[in-house]
């Protein structure tokens, strides 16, 4: 049995990874179409992408919205991570739940519902409408990840300090912090990534000044376009990637 | 503690902020514009009934939800039964180097689910992998056009999407059973299938329902894989209301279905809950 | 020596319905070493973190030394902790650990340098201060935490459990090293554990915790030889209680009759009793004697264990309803012939040193 499972891992393994590889592949391919025979290397979608001006401001929103969120989603998940580990308080445990809950909606409910709530008040729609749609759904996973964090740390430590005449604030620089470390650059990378990858709110809430994956949708229509989507998606996997495996090796990592 | 007893209730408030409470007004918006009219480029408040009555009516949306249920329900199932082998693999075959593998095995979970549909597209594409290998190999002569473009894609799509995310939570619950207790089933003259279907099984259901709503919910609402790979046949209720924010330009029904989706998918992983906690009962 | 250099007064904590601490009161004397000592529960350890204003009592007041601190957060109180699980802090240097209370007090680098130095001698290890925690043991992980907390020179030094993750040979070496420090310094320690016979080696004064209440506050030596209660009795050192009625009361003693033993004349120890009150006598297995005369009592031996110094023999006679330990100095066992065996033995009881207990409670 266990033979017959470790040959069905394989096969897994083989299919999960393929769909990336193929991507990968293709975008070393010197033809506009996508089919096999492979031809030539060629690294000419990467310089077309280089020098795609649409494509680097796209870039650049998407930075400042993954920056952002990251930092605001892990700063707040921070705080709530210590509310629900350092305290015993009424409603903890629903707080606990709750923060869960925007994960346990279809994302087109919340992003219909956003962009509603952005075009009716007449806020319009920008960089910051995107960030706070994402802050929605990083929060969350940030609040995940610290919270395991704070578990694993004893809040011994944290009394020591305020009993060798550290008050609060101090004792947070002093010990919380600088412990908390490991989790809180693990939640950094993580909620980076997903917010840099997430097409479906960005799509809604993001208008005329449109993140990566919004610019790569809108080329996909055209095939001619499809190259250099992928060289812009094998960077896109490749980096996202790398930063998933520090955060979780973060994350594993003792307190 | 010696700090104040409203802190935790300070500490939490930007979170909640960014979440519980953006979510609840997104609700209020929501039944807001349900009841609304869409009057060309602008909404009519007054309150109407016409969308909700539509939405809960019209026979196009009733198949676009029962298609939407019946494609994700599969994906579910297939994503569950795809990895409960390798969430078991990982909790009690392998020994050494566990978390890298399950690092691996859920990697592509975090990676941009756009480019991963994308990537379909090279593979069932008119000219994509599987066609021309098989023209190549002179087993076809004519690209097979219904390999993409329909719900069947659409279903191989979404579950080589979502099948990893069950993968986590089913590992979970496998890893914390008590190893004396499957030893002990089997002392008890359980047949390795028994104890599976008596002892591990029931014992890791927590980690199937967790896995069930985590991949149920998103595909049940997803619009990008339909969009990309359904074609005209493999559309599904996200699409539908997608539409009414763009180009239908009709949020009032869109918002009515936003909530009748929502409700119809919560309603559906409650029912599933209930189910499996029955089965396993009649099981033992 | 002032008595009250720490008072509590009426000290109550509860967490919803739960009650951890119940009523207490407490004077703990300057420069002395002071241990609550109980089973795990007893309510001991949040008694401290409230003297270290880690908890806050819900009702009650503490001073210490003429200072009411009852509402004065743990930072700022003139008392400092040595934790159970030590809370050495994990991301800083041995040095930085001992040094850490002294930010406040705006050193120069080279005074900051001479104190760390001055205090991890004290702890005896010196030259570790640029070693990470990690690379220590448990013992000098203790070691680091008491420097820790000394360093900014308390008025109080709260201990909790601080020796009870080391092994036995290290934690007597401990307890000796710790009674020194104490002197050296001459700081008030309070310190908490469960150990017994920790608590009566250390201490200057031992207060006895259960359920949350002070049973008992007096010398080792008198929480030994004259426990108030059937609990205190049991849980200080191993304690025979056999029950019994009293006849008669007289000036200075108390005549009791009991089972096996029949009519016996206690000192009441200035306690009233009167006749017909259900007591129990209380005696330790090591105030019994080999009888040579008539006058013994020949009970059954059941078991014997062997201590080195001692033998300890479990013993049955007609109307006790439990065992009875006897220990007798091997030497002396040996010289009646019965280290090796033999099923009887003759005892005598010592009423001098018996303490007579109400039953109840």
């Amino acid at each position: 049995m266990r033979k017959v499972r470790l040959f069905y891992a394989m096969i897994y393994f083989i299919v999960l990874y393929l769909p990336i590889v193929l991507i990968i592949a293709f975008s070393f391919n010197d033809s506009v179409y996508i089919a096999f025979p492979l031809k030539a290397f060629t690294l000419r979608w990467y310089h077309a992408a280089m020098e795609n001006q649409q494509l680097l401001s796209a870039f650049s929103n998407s930075m400042i919205i993954a920056v952002t969120t990251a930092i605001l989603a892990t700063f707040s998940g921070m705080l709530a991570a210590m509310a629900t580990t350092r305290y015993r308080f009424r409603g903890r445990s629903l707080a606990t739940v709750s923060l869960f809950v925007p994960l346990a909606l279809p994302t087109v409910v919340t992003g219909v519902a956003l962009l509603s709530i952005f075009m009716m008040t007449g806020l319009g729609l920008s960089l910051a409408t995107v960030i706070l749609g994402h802050l929605m759904i990083c929060t969350p996973f940030s609040y995940g990840v610290l919270v395991s964090r704070f578990d694993g740390l004893s809040p011994d430590f944290e009394r020591a300090s305020m009993d060798l005449g550290e008050p609060p604030l101090a004792t947070f620089f002093r010990v919380t912090l600088p412990l908390a470390m490991p989790g809180i650059v693990s939640s950094l990378l993580l909620t980076f990534t997903i917010s840099f990858d997430e097409f479906i709110l960005a799509f809604f809430l993001s208008s005329n000044s449109p993140t990566l994956p919004v610019f790569m949708w809108s080329q996909m229509r055209f095939p001619d376009r499809l190259p250099l989507v992928l060289a812009l998606a094998s960077v896109v996997i490749i980096v996202s990637s790398i930063l998933i495996v520090i955060s979780q090796r973060l994350r594993s990592k003792q307190a | 503690m010696s700090r104040r007893s409203n802190s935790p209730y300070f500490l939490l408030t930007p979170a909640m902020l960014t979440t519980v409470a953006t979510l609840a007004i997104c609700m209020v918006v929501l039944m807001v514009l349900a009841v609304a009219r869409q009057s060309y480029l602008d909404i009519d408040l007054t309150f109407s009934t016409h969308n909700v009555e539509l939405a809960l009516t019209s026979p196009l949306i009733l198949k676009l939800m029962v298609k939407s249920a019946l494609i994700s329900f599969g994906v579910t199932l297939l994503s569950l039964v795809l990895a409960y082998p390798i969430a078991y693999l990982l909790a009690f075959d392998l020994t050494r180097n566990k978390l890298l593998w399950l690092m691996l095995f859920t990697l592509p979970c975090w990676i941009s689910y756009l480019l991963r549909v994308l990537s379909w597209k090279l593979i069932l594409g008119y000219q994509g992998m599987i066609n021309t290998s098989l023209m190549g190999l002179g087993i076809i002569d004519q690209p097979i056009e219904a390999l993409l473009y329909n719900s069947t894609s659409v279903v191989i799509a979404l579950t080589h999407a979502w099948a990893p995310f069950a993968i986590l939570p089913i590992y979970v619950s496998l890893e914390k059973i008590d190893r004396s207790l499957i030893r002990a089933s089997g002392d008890l003259s359980d047949t390795p299938m028994q104890t599976f279907f008596r002892v591990i099984l029931p014992l890791s259901l927590p980690g199937v329902t967790a896995a069930f709503v985590l991949v149920f919910i998103p595909t049940f609402g997803d619009y990008v894989t339909p969009h990309l790979l359904g074609g005209p046949t493999g559309v599904m209720i996200g699409n539908f209301i997608a539409m009414q924010f763009g180009a239908s330009n009709n949020w009032p029904l869109g918002a009515a279905v936003a909530l009748l989706a929502m409700l119809v998918a919560t309603l559906l992983v409650c029912i599933f809950i209930a189910g499996s906690r029955h089965a396993i009962k009649a099981i033992r | 020596m002032t008595d009250d250099f720490i008072s509590l007064r009426s000290i109550r904590k509860t967490y919803g319905p739960v009650i951890a601490v119940d009523n207490v009161d407490l004077d703990i004397a300057k420069g002395s070493f002071f241990s609550l000592l109980g089973p795990s529960g007893c309510g001991k350890t949040t008694l401290l973190t409230m003297l270290g204003g880690l908890d806050r009592p819900t009702s009650g007041r503490i001073m210490i030394d003429g200072v009411d601190v009852t509402s004065v957060p743990s930072y700022r109180r003139p008392t400092n902790m040595v934790f159970q699980s030590y809370a050495i802090f994990p991301h800083l240097s041995v040095a930085d650990n001992v040094g850490y209370g002294l930010r406040r007090q705006k050193l120069t680098r080279a005074e900051w340098q001479r104190r760390v130095d001055a205090m991890l001698e004290l702890v005896h290890l010196e030259g570790y201060g640029d070693r990470s925690p990690s690379q220590l043991s448990g013992g000098q992980m203790q070691r680091i935490a008491l420097a820790r907390a000394l360093i900014v020179q308390p008025k109080v030094l709260l201990l909790d459990e601080p020796l009870s993750a080391l092994d036995k040979r290290l934690r007597q070496s401990m307890q000796i090293e710790l009674r020194a420090i104490q002197r050296e310094v001459g700081i008030t320690f309070v310190f908490v554990t469960h150990d017994q016979e920790e608590a009566l080696t250390l201490s200057d004064k031992i207060a006895v915790m259960s359920k949350g209440k002070v049973l008992q506050c007096c010398p080792p030596t008198d929480l030994y030889d004259l426990p108030v209660s059937r609990e205190v009795a049991e849980f200080v050192g191993e304690m025979n209680l056999i029950p019994g009625i009293v006849e008669a009361q007289e000036p200075g003693f108390v005549s009791i009759a009991m089972p096996c033993f029949g009519d016996l004349k206690f000192p009441s120890g200035g306690r009233r009793f009167a006749k017909g009150d259900k007591v129990l006598v209380a005696i330790r297995p090591e105030n019994f004697s080999i009888a040579t005369d008539s006058n013994g009592l020949s009970l059954k031996i059941i078991n014997r264990a062997y201590f080195g110094t001692h033998l300890h023999f479990m013993m049955t006679g007609d109307g006790l309803e439990t065992p009875l330990t006897v220990s007798v100095p091997s030497a002396v066992a040996r010289a009646h012939g019965k280290a090796v065996d033999s099923d009887q033995m003759t005892v005598q009881l010592v009423p001098e040193s018996a303490v007579i207990l109400p039953q109840m409670g």
